[in-house]
């Protein structure tokens, strides 16, 4: 696996999941795979690709899904590059302490999004609910977090250090 | 020392960095906002790219339940082939039936001076994709404004309403479903004739506004499009009443679940909860109105 392939990952998750939603909906609940796509490309890349990572990836939600605006973009973006600090200021990120920090990311990534909605005079408001919505699907995103981070774990072993195939962000850099 | 200072810098230019891209973004955010029915410059090409990818996906998926349905799926062939034989039989009476009444009513509207309604201009279009997010419930089809597919035009499937269309690219467009609670449409109870408008909620059914605690609405009333807005023509199919909350019954009054309040015994209002005629979560083809339904010339629509 190298960027290009997650590059790849980033493009193809939104419309991925809008393709599968039938069979990943659970009780309604999506998983949201741009936003596991974001933070392991945060975790991985640090956090100005992941930044970056969040403005491709919200880009295409905001373009594929009921309404415009760049919403997403902005709530990614901000995932993008927390994820990117918790690669640099926590070492030896363990298996369930990572889904716990991705079901409160997914949370304060709706918290983002319907804050911007109910700030924005024209906005149309998204659907909401803490125990409908917000918490079930910050628990789906954490369990699917799990899954890729079990798979990715066996592959590299661990994510304290550099990973194989990926460089430390050298796109913000002084110089 | 120098290398704390190159540190230092280090992380200066990247809060810089991140602080004005998403200053920018924020103000993209509001400069092009939130509920415009129109795709940005940049959101035409992702759109576009987005239906390329989703149309090889579904390419796909097509090609692989094709396979399973053409060859695998083949058990019960005969029993349904028996069943849609009984059927035709069935719809070969009603149809000729009919088309006895349609004559029937030709020759009363000519007699009334009615004039009949602009028949419908309708394109048939593919689902390729279903919403990515949680927050809207929205479809995205195969056609866009190269088949003449334009924001505010409504969709139906041959079970009734789906929506209208919100967003329109080049090769495909996106559908804004009557359960969004960003939807609004014009209905009527089928059997008192009252009118009110149809909204989704953020719990995934829809409900009716503005009905008078008058009416004698029940469960199971049909709700038909009232026809008042040029989205829908009138009489098409919209949903069947679940539950009718009226102030005055008990246990109806209070704070309901979140952001659902319950009805309160000062509301003016019934709380109708429809149940939509389609199943939304398997529409697969629908159909754009692109025009016509409403009488061409309003005052034709007047008794003379």
């Amino acid at each position: 696996m190298n960027r290009w392939f997650l590059g790849l990952i980033l493009v193809i998750s939104v419309p991925l999941q809008g393709l599968a939603s039938d069979f990943l909906s659970l009780n309604g609940i999506k998983p949201d795979l741009g936003f596991t796509a974001v933070y392991f490309s945060g975790l991985f890349l640090g956090s100005g690709r992941g930044m970056w990572a969040g403005f491709l990836v919200g880009l295409f939600a905001d373009s594929l899904s009921g309404t415009t605006g760049l919403v997403q973009s902005a709530s990614l973006m901000v995932i993008g590059w927390i994820a990117g600090e918790i690669r640099k200021n926590l070492l030896n990120l363990r298996l369930f302490f990572n889904s716990l920090i991705i079901f409160l990311l997914s949370v304060l990534n709706s918290v983002i999004i319907h804050v911007i909605w109910n700030l924005h005079p024209e906005g149309n408001p998204a659907a909401y609910s803490w125990t409908g919505i917000i918490f079930p699907k910050g628990a789906y995103d954490a369990m699917v977090g799990l899954l890729i981070f079990w798979i990715l774990f066996k592959k590299y072993k661990t994510f304290s250090g550099d990973l194989k195939g990926f460089e430390r962000s050298s796109l913000f850099t002084a110089g | 020392m120098s290398i704390f200072r190159y540190q230092r810098n280090e992380r200066l230019n990247r809060r810089f960095v991140f602080f004005i891209l998403l200053l920018s973004v924020l103000i993209l955010v509001f400069f092009f906002g939130p509920g415009k029915s129109s795709p940005s410059f940049f959101q035409h090409p992702v759109q576009f790219v987005g239906y390329l990818i989703e149309s090889a996906g579904r390419s796909v998926i097509n090609g692989v339940s094709g396979v399973w349905n053409g060859y695998l799926n083949l058990v019960h062939t005969q029993e349904r082939y028996a069943g849609l034989a009984r059927d035709y039989d069935v719809l070969k009476g009603e149809n000729l039936r009919l088309k006895e009444m349609e004559a029937e009513n030709e020759r009363l509207r000519l007699l009334l001076g009615i004039s009949p309604p602009v028949p419908l201009n309708l394109t048939a279009a593919r689902v390729i994709m279903r919403d990515p997010t949680n927050w809207y419930q929205s479809l995205t089809i195969d056609k866009g404004s190269e088949s003449g597919i334009l924001p505010g035009m409504g969709v139906i499937a041959p079970d009734g309403v789906v929506g209208r269309v919100i967003r329109s690219g080049y090769k495909s467009a996106i559908v804004l479903l009557a359960i969004d609670r960003n939807s609004a449409v014009a209905v009527l109870i089928g059997r008192t004739r009252d009118e009110g408008i149809l909204e989704g909620t953020s719990r995934g059914f829809a409900r009716i506004k503005y009905i008078s605690p008058d009416v004698k609405i029940e469960p199971g009333d049909q709700i038909l499009t009232s026809g008042l807005t040029s989205t829908f023509p009138k009489g098409f199919a919209v949903g069947t009443v679940v539950r009718v909350a009226r102030p005055e019954d008990p246990g109806e009054t209070g704070q309901g679940k979140e952001g659902e309040p319950n009805i309160r015994a000062s509301d003016p209002f019934l709380r109708v909860e429809v149940k939509p005629a389609v199943n939304f979560s398997r529409v697969e083809e629908v159909m754009v109105i692109t025009s016509g339904g409403m009488p061409a010339n309003p005052e034709d629509g007047k008794k003379r």
